[in-house]
């Protein structure tokens, strides 16, 4: 709790600590330049009565940071950035070379003489090392569930305000749906599902991806099964994100200082709405001002009349100036006035990500100063983004064997104004988008008030929309968020082979959101006099765990035993206070006290408290086969006693076949693997409660009860996963496959199931249904040239998943609404056109028939991608490197709400091709002439004996239109497929003997860019969204430069 | 080794000791798991009582809408019902459950159970058989509730009634109550005034020596100590309302009242009989202007089941309601159960030979007690009385029935409609031609969705079909074959 006093105060003085951290980040950027000098010297020194030398890599590259130590003698030392090393070592000692991702070499001195070390890429797996949950550092090859690691220099060059987005195509199984939204965070999920805990050093951090810093990882492990993380219990039972942060300790011996500085623009976009430009607003051919629900069905644009002053038909219209003695508007020229409203209401946005962090490290310890600054402006005008964050890290070894590392974090995400999203009205995109035409003067609309009426009522084309410079001027959206983290870590080690470790960790959360909606807003669910509202909440997640580990070789080395306990007590809290002011008083002031109407207020608060004890063993057999179980029991508060205690294992296996029996030559590595786990998830703190609403009659109070039956027996929510895999590399590693084939079944589901309303209760709260997932994931990877000039790296990552539905609660025949038991769910169901037996559209009256209900769409198609794909290439050539990302989706059925109602409202391109509009429009299909159609109650045909004859009947373009295209999924659903040149950096390297006289260790240079280039069918969005567009802006393409120096 | 496992397992233990420590201090602070029953009671009340809309008044022909409205009952379409009562009754449960937890006043038990018997009765009116001793029992894992039939949900209710009158004490005072202002004897006297009225509604089961309905009604008339009655009208049982955001009447803001005009049914009756209510009850038509109230002659009507094209047209020629029904914050209080109510009760009690007294007088004071509420001066109720609505043995039971529901304008909610029904004898046997349509006789128009007869009751729920399948199933088959708006339910099938 001290620990959450000492956030608290830190809060507080956020400004103070901001200068602090300017203040500090200088006075590093300062004295790393008089160490590096000072180092120089130092090192001089030595190098003249002592073993020096220099380490390469297998392409003779130097390489930097290389651990050399004389065995047996705390003595040691890392190569500088030429590779070179000097250590006191004496003839006759060994001198031991070790570097990440190198075989360990073991060099004997036999002379003084500089010696030239070549180390050895591991070419299996066999030395690789991994985080695994609870931070627990273990062999790959001994895991028996699939990991993908992700290196930090993913993130290094292209940045994205989240970090998530730079995740896409790089893990087989890991789906991301990216968002145009100046703050909105990509969805992602692992292997189908959404809820994936965030770990952080191995301390979880819920599931908020904002607070990720990218400069400051070191690397991120997906976990995809719920075995690797059946030990963060419920929250990782879906799959963690691990993020491993960048230590002190991972920099040369001394002082370092990394600058990393990228900017990003936007430059034009991938995906835009279309429109047409020759017909303004109206309807049936008529201009209509004022009181009609306006579309771009109006007269054509730009029609010449030699009467006129301007040469073109000319009438009043909703912006004509009035005649000062009638009174009267003035006619206007109907001409073009705006060809695409979107693009040019939208600005050049931009992103800017610095970060400056100063590490160092010595025998005893390690600390890291990180800052990152990412300023985001949006390419909606006035949208911004903040995202800030300051992390201290660091480790002391007080003892031989007892250590201690902690950090801190600090991150403020906050945005003046973003826009808001989604399909409804206080989406400015819907307001434009779908009407807002090629008559309209953009310029004139930016006076957005009725002269005279400033502050009250809005000047706009059309009375039902918001005229869209008022709806970024005055409906205002503002956000920000304080998130502290920190944790202290106490390792001690009793002996080689047992270690215990303590930590304690904690979230704290403050989110402060206004929304600023004021008076003259047009959108039908908005109020016409303004509002305010100011909520605020808090929240703190606490950890507290110990870990006791056991690791040790027996009989005779042939059995491993690796054995772990601990437990874990778990704290959250959060509170929350909300209050509005509706109907303004005073135009543009935001006050609760500036309230003609009322003001609301409203507040909640929840504690939650879970225990768990925990353990693993894991033993191995001469390091061929490994046997894991784990085994993890919670106590929860917000289940009711004894459904509150729960128990879940796991089991996995791996063998290394490769080891075992003797395999061709071209077989480097090969492993198979399979696991099998459980989870189990509790519910929300009060979830279960059965509680009565208050409220009063006229002053006298009342309460009722809930009209939902909350079981009292309500046990957690059940996973089970099993997963087998494959990982095969070969030509000494150059080549390599993993894949894996899972199952997970969701099941036990707490679902709130209807009742007869005369039990007392309409709906009753039970474990129920379940839905099983299965699925592939491929991940190969190889390097097809590695030579000492040129390396090209390629890797291909390839999923799909299909759910199923796996039970059903009790008394129910189906699952959710829809799925029959084993049928596979997230159908696609809508309307479509009513075809005949021959597949003809049926018209009426010369107009297509819609179904009526939403049943499934007769593709048969699935909203799931049926594959989901990426493609990573590294090129390095001398200097020079390219990064190349190439991603996509097959598959999977997008609804275009965007399409769709810009074709209704006729502003879209295809509703203005060929004269369609000025001829009557006879649709292609049949119509009705006989016979008769009966359909029992529940929709079956019962007989058809209707008879055709083609549709001749002609009608007005815009009448079938708007007939055929609403809510009809023939025509506004889209495969969603695309393919997505996703990132590409180009990369230069400068020189070392160019920085050779400055403290420069490092720097390179970089071209970046993201969201290149988009290969679709879907017309006017980016399918990167998902099965839905939600009315998204366009999609935008970035463009721009990195920055990165080493000190 | 093991001298670290001594030396640690005591962490183990800690560990596992504490597992659940601290767990019953959380306590919801969002929402209050418990509450004092008097809350319930005035929540209770409010969903119970609260003014019934239009529905109930349309299809018994009071007035019509010229508009043609959004209500399927206009023209007699009785849709599925909800069962929206259930609601109340799980609040209902609530009262009594919590009320013998917190050891609080017993006549919280009486009223649950009043409560219960009224809502219960609400409900089978408008469908037949529904769950009762099944009902309400979801927490015991009953969430597919069998239906009782009607004959013994009555009796249960005849009997919860009882239990009632008992648990409420004659004298004191009750929290939270929104209709007597904390007066049990007056709760005492509506217990007994409804359990008259239910036994009433089952006047076609007389000879059902199960229910022995005259005794039992006999029983209650006869001993007032033990039973006592509405007294006058002070006793009604209304809802107010008040010009408080939330607890206005339910046509302060409503334009769409505007659009009612007075029934050619009802406006009849009332022009025929010089009955002074017809200026409380409407407004002169506006055109031509400046009619004058007390002429009967300026009131124009719509009959019932005209097309919309026909009533639009005549809108401004013809009776709206009154004003004071009409955007009003208050309104008129709406009355439930009333002292007049009970006096045509207990005339056709006396008519019946149920009891003894006067039918002409217990007739009498029903129409003077209807028209004091109204505030008419007893000398013109005296005049009226003595006019065309005078007391005539002959036609004792259409006068009653046609008073009766003319107290019924406005107020009562389906009761009008009920007790037209349980009159309405030729409809359920039509092979009599002697029988009466039902008192008054409604018009039958020319848009009528029901095949030109005006339905017997709503459908059940649709969910019910789909959640409780099987026992409604039975209770339908049981009943009426199929799930039929003219279907004839038990109570009023003549034994």
């Amino acid at each position: 709790m001290n620990l959450l006093k000492c956030f608290n105060r830190l809060q507080s003085s956020f400004k103070k600590l901001k200068i602090f951290c300017f203040a500090f980040v200088q006075f590093f950027l300062l004295t790393a330049y008089v160490n590096a000098e000072n180092n120089f010297v130092e090192s001089e020194i030595i190098r003249q009565s002592s073993f020096k030398g220099k380490v390469v890599d297998e392409n003779n590259l130097p390489l930097i940071g290389v651990s050399a130590s004389v065995k047996g003698k705390s003595i040691s030392t890392m190569t500088n950035a030429e590779g070179e090393f000097s250590l006191r070592a004496a003839v006759g000692d060994v001198v031991v070379f070790s570097y990440m991702g190198f075989e360990t070499f073991e060099y004997p001195v036999r002379t003084l003489e500089p010696a030239f070390v070549k180390l050895v890429p591991t070419t299996s797996a066999l030395n690789e090392v991994t985080v695994t949950a609870l931070g627990i550092k273990r062999e790959k090859k001994s895991l028996g569930y699939s990991v993908q690691e992700i290196k930090g220099e993913v993130f290094e060059k292209v940045k994205e305000p989240n970090i998530i987005a730079s995740l896409t195509g790089q893990v087989a199984g890991l789906t991301v749906y990216n968002k145009t939204g100046t703050f909105q965070a990509p969805a992602f999920n692992i292997r189908g599902s959404s809820s994936i805990l965030v770990v952080i050093d191995g301390v979880p951090m819920g599931t908020d991806t904002w607070s990720i810093n990218p400069d400051d990882v070191d690397k991120i492990d997906v976990i995809k099964g719920a075995t690797g993380a059946a030990l963060y219990g419920a929250a990782g039972s879906n799959g963690v994100i691990m993020v491993t942060t960048k230590k002190g300790g991972n920099n040369p011996r001394g002082l370092s200082v990394n600058f990393n500085s990228s900017s990003v623009f936007n430059a034009g976009y991938v995906a835009l709405p279309e429109y047409q430009t020759e017909y303004g607003q109206g309807l049936n051919g008529q201009y209509v001002d004022g009181t009609s629900y306006l579309h771009m069905w109006g007269p054509k644009l730009n029609q010449p009349d030699p009467t006129t002053p301007s040469g073109f038909v000319e009438f009043p219209q909703w912006n004509s100036p009035r005649d000062p003695v009638t009174g009267e508007k003035i006619p206007l020229p109907w001409i073009t006035r705006n060809t695409n409203p979107i693009k040019e209401i939208m600005e050049n946005g931009y992103t800017l990500n610095n970060s400056v962090s100063v590490g160092g490290n010595n025998d005893l310890g390690d600390f890291r100063v990180g800052y990152n600054d990412i300023y985001r402006k949006g390419n909606t005008p006035n949208t911004n983004l903040f995202n800030r964050t300051f992390d201290v890290s660091g480790g002391y070894k007080f003892y031989d064997k007892l250590k201690v590392d902690a950090k801190v974090s600090y991150n403020n995400l906050s945005s003046d104004n973003y826009e808001d999203v989604g399909y409804n009205w206080d989406n400015f995109i819907l307001h434009i988008g779908n009407n807002l035409g090629a008559n309209v003067d953009l310029e004139d609309l930016k006076n957005y008030w009725v002269p005279g009426q400033e502050g009250l009522t809005q000047r706009t084309w059309n009375p039902g929309r918001n005229n869209p410079y008022w709806h970024l001027n005055e409906n205002i959206h503002v956000y920000n968020r304080d998130r502290f983290s920190g944790w202290v870590k106490a390792n001690y080690e009793f002996s080689k082979h047992l270690n215990l470790t303590a930590r304690i960790s904690q979230v704290y959360n403050s989110l402060q959101q206004e929304r600023k909606e004021n008076k003259g807003n047009l959108a039908s669910t908005s109020n016409l006099d303004g509002s305010y509202t100011n909520s605020s909440s808090r929240s703190t997640d606490m950890n507290a765990d110990w870990l006791l580990r056991y690791n040790k070789k027996h009989f005779n080395e042939t059995i491993g035993i690796d054995a772990l306990i601990g437990g874990n007590a778990r704290v959250i809290n959060s509170r929350a206070l909300s209050g509005g002011a509706s109907s303004l008083i005073l135009s543009d002031f935001y006050n609760l006290s500036n309230k003609a109407d009322f003001n609301t207020a409203s507040n909640s608060s929840s504690k939650k408290l879970v225990n768990s004890f925990y353990g693993t063993l894991n033993l191995d057999w001469k390091s061929k086969i490994y046997l894991g179980i784990t085994g993890r029991n919670d106590w929860s508060s917000s289940l009711t006693r004894p459904n509150n205690s729960y128990f879940y294992p796991s089991f996995s296996l791996s063998g290394i076949v490769s080891e075992m029996v003797s395999l061709p030559r071209f077989v480097s590595f090969a492993k198979v693997r399979a696991s099998w786990a459980t989870g189990r998830n509790d519910v929300a703190a009060f979830w279960n409660d059965m509680v009565y609403s208050i409220g009063n009659f006229n002053g006298t109070p009342t309460a009722s009860y809930g009209a939902s039956l909350n079981s009292s027996n309500l046990m957690p929510d059940k996973t089970e996963s099993a997963e087998v895999g494959l990982d095969l590399r070969f030509f000494n590693g150059r080549l390599g496959f993993d894949m894996a084939y899972y199952t997970k079944i969701d099941k036990d589901q707490i679902s709130t199931t209807a009742i007869s309303g005369a039990s007392g209760f309409t709906g009753k709260r039970e474990n129920g249904g379940g839905i099983i997932t299965k699925g592939f994931e491929y991940s190969i990877n190889g390097s097809p040239i590695r030579n000492t000039n040129f390396t090209w790296n390629s890797t291909v990552n390839l999923s799909y998943y299909k759910q199923y539905v796996h039970s059903l609660a009790p008394g129910q025949t189906k699952y959710g609404t829809y799925y029959r038991m084993g049928e596979r769910i997230n159908r696609v169901r809508g309307l479509e056109f009513e075809r005949s037996e021959s597949g003809d559209i049926i018209y009426a009256a010369g107009l297509p028939v819609l179904t009526t209900t939403y049943e499934p769409i007769s593709s048969g198609e699935y909203v799931d991608p049926k594959l989901v794909y990426g493609f990573i290439n590294n090129f390095r050539y001398k200097n020079w490197g390219l990064n190349m990302v190439i991603d996509g989706r097959v598959g999977g059925v997008m609804y275009n709400y965007m399409y769709a109602n810009m074709m209704i409202s006729g502003a879209a391109k295809q509703t203005a091709v060929d004269g369609v509009r000025d001829k009557q429009f006879i649709g292609t299909g049949v119509k009705v002439i006989g016979g008769e159609l009966l359909k029992d109650v529940s929709g079956n045909v019962v007989y058809d004996s209707r008879q055709y004859a083609p549709n001749d009947v002609p009608v007005d373009y815009y009448a079938w239109v708007q007939t055929a295209y609403k809510n009809n999924y023939s025509v506004n659903a889209f495969d969603a497929t695309y393919i997505k040149l996703r990132e590409v950096a180009l990369s230069y390297q400068i020189p070392k003997n160019w920085l050779k006289k400055t403290a420069i260790k490092n720097a390179s240079v970089a071209l970046v860019g993201r969201n290149l280039l988009l290969y679709t069918g879907v017309l006017y969005t980016d399918p990167d969204v998902g099965s839905d567009d939600a009315g998204q802006g366009p999609s935008v393409r970035n463009i721009g430069f990195n920055l990165n120096i080493n000190l | 080794m093991i001298k670290l496992f001594y030396k640690y397992s005591f962490l183990l233990i800690l560990v596992l000791s504490s597992c659940t420590k601290g767990f019953d201090d959380i306590e919801n602070s969002n929402n209050s798991t418990i509450v004092p029953p008097s809350t319930l009671f005035t929540g209770i009340s409010r969903s119970t009582f609260v003014g019934l809309g239009e529905a109930g008044q349309q299809s018994a022909q009071f007035f019509v809408h010229t508009n043609g409205g959004a209500l399927d009952e206009i023209t007699y379409f009785f849709r599925r019902n909800n069962f929206s009562e259930y609601d109340i009754l799980r609040n209902v449960e609530r009262l009594r459950i919590e009320t013998i937890n917190q050891k609080a006043p017993e006549h919280y038990l009486g009223l649950a159970k009043f409560f219960k018997a009224y809502l219960m009765v609400q409900l089978t009116q408008k469908v037949g058989d529904i769950p009762y001793s099944d009902a309400l029992k979801a927490d015991e894992n009953v969430v597919r509730p069998k239906y009782d039939t009607q004959k013994d949900l009555y009796i249960a209710v005849l009997r919860e009634l009882d239990e009632a009158n008992d648990l409420i004490p004659a004298t004191g005072t009750v929290t939270g109550d929104i209709i007597f202002d904390g007066t049990l004897i007056k709760w005492k006297k509506l217990v007994n005034t409804f359990k008259l009225r239910v036994l009433m509604s089952l006047s076609q089961k007389e000879a059902d020596t199960d229910i022995n309905v005259a005794t039992q009604f006999a029983n209650i008339v006869n001993n007032p100590t033990k039973y006592p009655l509405m007294q006058s009208n002070a006793d009604n049982a209304m809802f107010k309302y008040y010009d408080v955001s939330g607890f206005r009447h339910f046509w302060a803001s409503s334009t769409d009242a505007l659009n009612y005009r007075m029934c050619t049914t009802l406006g009849d009756i009332l022009k025929a009989n010089q009955d002074p209510r017809i200026q409380k009850f409407f407004n002169v038509p506006a055109s031509p202007a400046g009619g004058n109230p007390a002429d009967f002659s300026v009131y124009k009507s719509i009959d019932h089941g005209v097309p919309t094209s026909t009533s639009s047209s005549i809108q401004t020629t013809t009776s709206p309601l009154n004003s004071r029904y009409i955007g009003s914050a208050t309104g008129e209080p709406y009355i439930q159960v009333s002292y007049h109510e009970l006096q045509f009760v207990l005339a056709e009690a006396a008519f019946r030979g149920w009891i003894t007294g006067d039918v002409e007088s217990y007739y009498n004071e029903g129409i003077r007690s209807s028209c004091r509420f109204y505030s008419i001066p007893d000398a013109t109720i005296n005049t009226f009385l003595a006019g065309n609505v005078k007391y005539d043995a002959t036609k004792g039971l259409q006068q009653i029935s046609t008073q009766r529901w003319i107290g019924y304008f406005m107020n009562s909610g389906y009761e009008a409609l009920w007790n037209h029904r349980r009159t309405r004898a030729r409809g359920f046997d039509p092979s009599n031609p002697n029988l009466p349509l039902g008192y008054p006789t409604f018009n039958i128009g020319p848009v009528n969705n029901n095949d030109g007869k005006i339905p017997n009751r709503y459908q059940y729920p649709e969910n019910e079909g789909r959640l409780n399948t099987e026992n409604l199933t039975e209770a339908v088959q049981r009943q009426f074959g199929t799930d039929d708006i003219n279907g004839i339910m038990w109570s009023l099938i003549k034994l």
